[in-house]
């Protein structure tokens, strides 16, 4: 696994420079940018829904403690 | 099922926004650009261009030109282009500035791509003693495309403009509303005016703590750290700061009357500082601020935000507010019934 993963930075590494010289190709350029910038879209939309989640958790023990007093 | 229609319709707006948002494919763009030397002494230059997504094959006719930077009335066309593949095209350029040192942007138009732009494209590398720079006018007609445009460093990433900035929006609107309570209860000292202020600053800061996060986590990928030295991301930090501070003041007091009093001059006292730190010092022409429409930069309104990403920003941000409200609406009813227990 981390040979793999070093063998790919090296190749990624590789034709940066080859492509440096004549310009960027789109394959790289989806394997550099694309992925980071689509991946902190879904790291955003992760962090909002654990949020409102968090908020929903807490609304909801609030009702049940007032619930059982209520009852009391 | 009448007073419920805002809630339905705040989902509906967020569903809409989140497979618009998500769906739409970006549009067409230029990755690099490399120039072999932009130096007009050896003029002409010729410009290697690499597109993402495009089409150059099928459009026979494409326009390229070059616009300077600071006065963007001086355009210059490309005398040839030269079609390589899908990808690539050459543009051979006449002079184009007697100084070093000054920066163009680049432009592309095809009947299929429609107009490709990358800012700072070429700078010149030495001085030369030229004739008559010739400046043209490209006449070309941009269509309007169901695409978001492509955007250099924001790339994918400009989809989190529909999650991060409606956050600030939302925030904002639940602390005016809030203050708007404030208002009401110094008048009437009614406490029920006292009670809605308060939940409606607690839901207030759960969406500006996702926007301090969601904005750091779209900062480490675009701006290159968690959290840079702008106006705007200090701005706000100061601002929850000074409304945790509120909670812990709010928290501190036992008399009823006296709590509510307090906690209402300072939400309305803390209000009026966010407007100043977030909504007036950021937009003023000497700070610095990566913001865009802060600093001297240009707004999304202005040439960022098209109309393709209006269409779902509106609807994010409107969609956002409801749910905001939604949320605080039912904080409140808690409150309200675990007041009336404890009255009892």
């Amino acid at each position: 696994m981390k040979k793999s993963a070093f063998i790919l930075l090296a190749m990624i590494f590789a034709s940066v420079s080859v492509f440096g010289q004549s310009g960027m190709d789109e394959k790289l350029f989806q394997e550099l940018h694309g992925s980071a910038s689509f991946n902190v879209v879904f790291a955003v939309l992760f962090v909002i829904l654990i949020g409102v989640l968090v908020a929903l958790w807490r609304l909801d023990r609030k009702a049940d403690k007032l619930l059982k007093e209520v009852k009391k | 099922m009448k007073n419920h229609w805002w809630k339905f319709l705040g989902a509906a707006l967020l569903i809409f926004s989140f497979v618009k948002g998500l769906l739409t494919p970006i549009g067409p763009g230029i990755i690099s650009s490399d120039s072999d030397h932009a130096s007009t002494s050896e003029a002409p230059f010729t410009v290697s261009i690499s597109g993402y997504q495009t089409h150059f094959k099928q459009d026979p006719a494409i326009k390229v030109w070059l616009i300077h930077q600071s006065k963007q009335k001086i355009k210059t066309c490309a005398t040839s282009v030269q079609v390589i593949d899908d990808k690539h095209i050459l543009a051979e350029f006449p002079p184009v500035a007697p100084d070093s040192g000054q920066y163009f942007h680049l432009a592309v138009f095809s009947e299929t791509d429609g107009l490709l732009f990358k800012p700072d494209a070429i700078v010149t590398t030495d001085t030369a003693s030229v004739g008559v720079i010739q400046s043209c006018s490209p006449d070309v007609e941009v269509k309007e495309r169901n695409e978001f445009p492509f955007r250099y460093i924001l790339y994918e990433s400009i989809r989190n403009l529909y999650f991060h900035v409606p956050m600030w929006f939302t925030m904002i609107a639940l602390l005016s509303w809030a203050v708007i309570c404030n208002l009401r209860y110094l008048r009437k000292l009614d406490g029920k005016f006292d009670r809605m202020a308060d939940q409606a600053i607690k839901a207030g800061l759960l969406f500006g703590i996702l926007g301090l996060i969601t904005g750091s986590l779209w900062a480490r990928v675009t701006w290159g750290a968690w959290w840079v030295d702008d106006v705007k991301l200090n701005g706000t930090a100061i601002t929850l700061l000074a409304y945790f501070a509120y909670l812990v003041l709010r928290g501190s007091m036992e008399d009823q009357q006296k709590r509510a009093r307090i906690a209402a001059i300072y939400s309305i006292f803390a209000f009026v500082m966010m407007i100043a730190l977030i909504g007036i010092l950021p937009r003023l022409q000497q700070t610095d601020s990566l913001h865009p429409g802060n600093g001297g930069n240009p707004a999304f309104g202005s040439y960022d935000l098209d109309s393709s990403m209006r269409m779902v920003f509106y609807p994010a941000v409107a969609g956002w507010v409801l749910i905001g409200f939604w949320i605080y609406a039912i904080r409140n009813r808690i409150q309200e019934a675990k007041e009336l227990i404890e009255a009892k």
